[in-house]
């Protein structure tokens, strides 16, 4: 039986796009405080990354 | 929990936390691929796995308007963190920690590795240079027929994974007499080649084959060729 394989995925329409403005997002942090994206940007460039989890 | 991780590694930046996976619903980036994929590991996805999402990066501009998106196929590759950082505008680059130089009929090529280390599944970059004297160009395709263009490659083993070479745009150019548009590089040229190794191994040896054709407006050299050794030194996946 052939391995199955990778599924190829289009992330040019999977989730926010390029050119657009980054959705709000609120959530709590580390120190369990809620954390506004935006704001604690502080109109500086941001890099935002999506990790799988920090458990698994 | 987010909290000891934080402590662990020493991370100062927010680490949010989505428990529910609400945000990452409504951005559109839930995982419904995960039991696919870890099909495709010859694993089956847990029930407490599901809820992650699509693993990548964003990047947004100081008003936070996204200006590129970086995701990978696979949940388990990962661009290397000094690569992530160099592409941010007044980062700086993450540079060679090992390279080769060969030089031959004035051309000099530097093949390199941004790291001497890597993790299984980390995505690093064999990077090559030309560096062209006055005067010399090489070809890039599609070539002229008889001639040789500019092409990089790392020769294959099991566990490597390797991506498309990136060339830079090449020049358009007439020669005088001649009734055909060439294609081709002058002065510095630079090349990558983005791969990540899968298994982890002591060391891990890279191979990367350099071809070109060198001319001058007086004449062609010979189509060279040159391969270049690169060895990394593996690191094992972090374990928790």
């Amino acid at each position: 039986m052939a391995a199955p394989a990778m599924p190829k995925l289009d992330f040019n329409r999977i989730g926010p796009r390029v050119g657009e403005r980054f959705p709000d997002v609120r959530l709590s942090d580390q120190h369990g405080r809620v954390v506004d994206l935006h704001a604690v940007r502080e109109g500086r460039p941001a890099i935002v990354v999506f990790y799988r989890s920090a458990r698994w | 929990m987010l909290g000891d991780f934080a402590e662990k590694y020493g991370i100062t930046f927010p680490l949010l936390s989505d428990e529910g996976s609400d945000a990452i619903r409504a951005l559109g980036l839930y995982n419904e691929h995960l039991a696919e994929q870890a099909a495709f590991y010859g694993r089956e996805a847990r029930p407490d796995q599901f809820g992650v999402p699509y693993p990548g990066v964003f990047r947004l501009d100081e008003r936070g308007i996204i200006v590129a998106k970086e995701f990978e196929q696979s949940y388990r590759v990962r661009p290397a963190p000094a690569l992530l950082v160099e592409r941010t505008p007044g980062a700086a680059p993450a540079g060679l920690a090992i390279e080769k130089t060969v030089e031959r009929e004035g051309v000099s090529t530097t093949v390199g590795v941004d790291t001497a280390t890597y993790r299984p599944y980390e995505k690093h970059e064999v990077r090559v240079a030309l560096e062209l004297p006055a005067g010399t160009h090489v070809y890039a395709h599609p070539v002229p027929e008889g001639y040789a263009a500019f092409e990089i490659e790392v020769a294959p083993f099991d566990g490597l994974d390797v991506g498309a070479a990136r060339l830079p745009e090449p020049h358009s150019f007439r020669i005088e007499g001649v009734d055909e548009e060439f294609r081709a590089y002058v002065g510095r040229v630079e090349a990558a080649i983005p791969f990540n190794i899968v298994p982890y191994q002591e060391t891990a040896t890279l191979s990367v084959e350099v071809r070109y054709q060198a001319c001058t407006d007086r004449l062609c050299y010979p189509p060279d060729a040159m391969t270049v050794d690169i060895t990394l030194q593996g690191i094992d996946l972090v374990r928790d």
